[in-house]
């Protein structure tokens, strides 16, 4: 579904990514892997338009998007929820999730949201609340939703679990399976917990410095000697 | 409550007070309320700038003079004054939109006094433009007023229709705006953009075309009250000076992010304007000192709250 | 000897001399600095009267825009009021050197100029103290609109308490004549212009020595953070008040120095469009630079001067429309210089001192591409407007359940 080729990015001076290549395929999920600094956002924000590559091309269901601006790209069906959230802190969280869905124009919005509401019921709680004024672990999950909105077939997520406590990160991540599962989205996934990602996707990526060093199955990943020793721990 | 710390002395000398003449009075609040609506006008299309860009536009009164000028020549060439209004509306926020895309998207990334130089450079264009295209001749010009000549008495005052007819128009105004703002996709979108670009352009908004119809809106508004004081002022290249200080003086009041505080602050700094021309005493003070008076009572709120009555202080992450 | 080749002159000799192989290195940038120094002093003997007085009048702004990026360029704090304190100095010096016809109450024997210089700026100093108090409390466009404020405000204030200031019709002086040494070598204005001068260059110097040293470090520390600077242990309010006190004392100088070349001081000679003009002035010359400062007041004196006669040398383009606006020649200089160097022209010499050819040659490469670029972003942004008009609208639809 997606195809990720030779990928060449840099902010300014700084090059960030040298040569990643990584395809995901529909339904599943996939996760990228790897330390600080190696690269996992800048991949994924060349995909969803927000980072321009200086070489290589993002073919999305045969298309090439790598040259397209992030509006167009949403429209295609690729939603992308960024590092740190990124929400509209003084905005409600109903309009933060009518917001998910701008690029549509069809009448099933309304039914949308409210089975997103479904998925995350204490956003439903909390529906003409400040989306600044909600915890962590609810933000996450505001995000998520409004990633949700606009229906993509894939779903970019950087970092979900980051600065959340543990019994929340659980659950987000049960969210993410179910809604693979329920509505075939497929998703790539960026994560620093590596244990939990694994065991949910199917297939990953590990990135070093700006490059794809390992890509295997994500079974076979976990039993790697130098992905755990590197990522997990032990 | 502002104006009563400021008729405050009167009690202590002999001066001209309120009580002394309430309706007189009545005429000076209302006519300010009038002039107010104009200021609050103006300063909405500040905020609303400022709001998604972070760019004080020192520009506005002179984009909003040039549409005037332009509406005018319309109606010297005999259009009917209300189609005037509606094309000079739209001219006024196509310059707006022109004047983003071509002469501020490309500095966008610069240092934000770099972009308010480029606007005090636009002032000063416009400003000269103007004058080589209609100031030929004699001035000031008269513009008609679509709202009649007479005055309509209120019982404790009379004004103007022309003035009722400015304080219509900018409520009409404000509620529309309103309702673009907090139940449109558009006014969405343009909010979203205005707190965070980069989610917005995530969410498939086109930033940039909604820093476009910003300035569009904003210049359509100014045009809007350009057309509004003219017939008060008369028609002349810097006729727009005087209410883009007081505009400036009425978004800083309110807050420099809060349209609502806008609206008020406008209002307020008509009245306060009016009341300090009327009503301070000729010997030590005196009329003239009205604009230095109205800014005092601007800066000591400032002091007082140092983001406007209804900003909110920008808190920084370090 | 006309000025634009003069100045042409000037700056090629000292470029030269700035990069000179036959120089030692140690030696290049203080033979530049005298090179200049010594065509300045040429200059109103190589240049006639009208532009040695323009010329003073450059070396006073100087010194304005100077003060102006200590508050503004190196401490962050916006001021769109200077103007009301240079006429607040201007107006002291005269008012002192005045022979005292005007004020019945002041000791009636005139200062001598220099003192009189001294003392508005110390005047203007204090005002500038009592006005760094409260602006601790606003910041960015909150500070810009209050100093507005002010400098609107100064010349109503002029004008309305005439017994002190006689009114309408200002102040005039007698302007000091040259030395009894020098009598009969320079005529008057040209004393002024070395007057003028070399006011200018002890205020640059001063400032120079006092940027490189800690209180240089400190205005800037604070300009950009004002956290991690109170975290370092500067004194973030004293930084600030001292910003605004040092700054108002240049501005009472440069003051002071306008009586003097001028003669005559009215509420109208330093208005609103003047304090505007020198926060122009110091943006287009470059922030925090004290290069910048003095291109940003020698662009201030001579664009409206010249740059109509220059912009109407230009082949192709109709004079008479240029004789007719000459307004608008300035303000589109003024838009096209930040969009070419957003950073001033200063900020844009030094990116260029640091550059290397190969870089530059790139740049250059670059440019029609990224010309290119920016017409095809506005066609595209005018197609995309078209495609998506209500009536014909064909996105390409999300994943929808409904296509499973």
């Amino acid at each position: 579904m997606l195809k990720v080729s030779g990928i060449r990015a840099s902010y300014g001076p700084v090059l960030a990514l040298h040569d990643v290549s990584l395809e995901v395929e529909e339904g599943s999920i996939v996760t990228i892997l790897g330390s600080n600094g190696a690269g996992k956002t800048s991949t994924l924000r060349v995909i969803s338009g927000l980072l321009r590559a200086s070489a290589g091309t993002v073919e999305f269901r045969g298309r090439r998007i790598n040259r397209r601006p992030p509006d167009a790209i949403v429209s295609m069906g690729i939603s992308h929820v960024p590092e740190g959230r990124e929400l509209f802190t003084e905005l409600s969280v109903q309009e933060n999730l009518m917001l998910g869905a701008y690029t549509r124009r069809d009448r099933a919005v309304k039914t949308d949201l409210d089975r997103v509401l479904e998925y995350f019921p204490i956003l439903a709680e909390r529906r003409r609340q400040f989306a600044g004024s909600l915890s962590g672990g609810e933000q996450q999950q505001l995000a998520i939703a409004r990633g949700l909105m606009s229906r993509p077939r894939l779903l970019l997520m950087d970092e979900p679990s980051l600065g959340l406590a543990p019994l929340v990160v659980q659950e987000i991540f049960r969210i993410i399976a179910t809604i693979n599962r329920e509505e075939r989205v497929t998703i790539l996934l960026v994560e620093q917990d590596a244990e939990l990602a694994l065991s949910l996707a199917k297939y990953g990526y590990v990135l070093e410095t700006g490059r794809v060093v390992i890509a295997d199955e994500a079974a076979r990943l976990r039993e790697d000697e130098s992905v755990r020793r590197s990522y997990l721990g032990y | 409550m502002l104006t009563l710390i400021m008729l405050a002395p009167a009690l202590l000398a002999n001066w001209r007070t309120p009580w002394d003449d309430w309706s007189l009075f009545g005429e000076q609040v209302v006519s300010g309320l009038a002039t107010g609506g104009i200021y609050a006008l103006v300063a909405l299309a500040i905020v609303l700038i400022y709001r998604s860009t972070d760019v004080v536009n020192f520009a506005q009164g002179e984009m909003a003079m040039f549409a005037t000028f332009a509406m005018w020549s319309l109606v010297l060439a005999g259009v009917d004054t209300w189609l005037v209004l509606i094309i000079g509306v739209a001219l006024a926020a196509s310059m707006g939109g022109f004047i983003e895309r071509v002469v501020v998207r490309p500095v966008e990334s610069a240092p934000a006094l770099s972009v308010v130089v480029v606007t005090l450079g636009l002032f000063v264009f416009l400003n000269s433009v103007a004058t080589w295209i209609w100031a030929q001749g004699e001035l000031p010009k008269t513009f008609p007023t679509p709202f009649g000549t007479d005055s309509v008495d209120l019982g404790f005052a009379r004004i103007s229709q022309h003035s009722i007819g400015i304080l219509v128009v900018a409520f009409v105004i404000m509620g529309l705006l309103y309702l673009l703002f907090n139940h449109t996709k558009v006014g969405l979108a343009m909010r979203a953009t205005a707190q965070n670009p980069v989610a917005s352009r995530l969410m498939g908004i086109n930033v940039g075309r909604m820093l476009t119809l910003g300035w569009a809106l904003s210049a359509a508004v100014g045009g809007l009250a350009g057309m509004l004081i003219a017939p008060v002022t008369f028609l002349h290249p810097g006729f727009m000076l005087g209410v883009l200080l007081y505009a400036f003086a009425a978004a800083v009041l309110g807050g420099l992010d809060s349209p609502p505080g806008a609206i008020i602050g406008g209002f307020t700094i008509g009245v306060v304007e009016n009341l300090f021309g009327t009503y301070t005493p000729s010997d030590w003070l005196g009329a003239e000192m009205k604009l230095p008076l109205t800014l005092l009572v601007l800066v000591i709120v400032l002091v007082i709250r140092p983001t406007g009555l209804f900003g909110q202080a920008r808190t920084r992450r370090v | 000897m006309e000025l634009w080749p003069f100045l042409a002159l000037m700056t090629a000799v000292s470029v030269v001399v700035r990069f000179a192989p036959f120089v030692p290195e140690r030696y290049r940038l203080a033979a530049s600095m005298l090179v200049l120094l010594a065509f300045l002093c040429w200059a109103p003997f190589a240049l006639d009267g009208f532009r040695t007085f323009q010329l003073a009048r450059v070396a006073t702004w100087v010194i304005v825009a100077m003060g102006l990026n200590i508050l503004t360029g190196y401490n962050g704090q916006i001021s769109l009021g200077h103007g009301a304190l240079v006429a607040l100095g201007a107006y002291t010096a005269a008012l002192l050197m005045d022979s005292g016809e005007q004020m019945g109450f002041i000791d009636s024997s005139p200062w001598p100029f220099w003192s009189a210089i001294i003392m508005a700026g110390i005047i203007t100093a204090v005002a500038g103290f009592l006005l760094g108090i409260p602006a601790l409390r606003l910041s960015g466009p909150y500070l810009a609109i209050a100093t507005l404020a002010l400098a609107i405000s100064f010349p109503s204030i002029l004008h309305k308490y005439d017994a002190f200031t006689g009114g309408g019709q200002g102040v005039r002086i007698s302007q000091p004549p040259p030395p009894p040494f020098l009598d009969g070598l320079i005529d008057r204005n040209q004393w002024l212009f070395y007057l003028s001068l070399l006011i200018a260059l002890v205020m640059l110097l001063l400032a120079w020595s006092m940027l490189r040293g800690p209180l240089g470090r400190a205005l800037v520390a604070v300009r950009d953070s004002e956290v991690a600077a109170s975290a370092m242990g500067i004194n973030v309010a004293r930084t600030k008040v001292a910003a605004f006190t040092i700054s108002a004392f240049y501005a009472g100088v440069a003051g002071g120095v306008y009586t003097q070349v001028l003669g005559t001081v009215t509420p109208e000679s330093i208005d609103i469009l003047q304090s505007i003009n020198f926060l122009t002035a110091i943006v287009i010359g470059g922030l925090a630079s004290i290069m910048g400062s003095i291109l940003g007041a020698a662009a201030l004196i001579f664009l409206p001067s010249d740059a109509p006669d220059l912009v109407g040398n230009i082949p192709g383009l109709n004079t008479n429309i240029v004789e007719k606006t000459p307004g608008a020649i300035q303000g589109a200089i003024v838009i096209f210089v930040i969009l070419l160097m957003p950073y001033g022209v200063a900020g844009f010499l030094h990116r260029l001192a640091r550059l290397r050819p190969a870089s530059v040659l790139e740049w250059f490469r670059s440019r029609p591409a990224s010309l290119r670029a920016w017409a095809a972003d506005v066609r595209q942004d005018l197609a995309d407007t078209w495609e998506s008009r209500p009536w014909n609208r064909e996105r390409f639809r999300g994943s929808g359940r409904e296509e499973r």
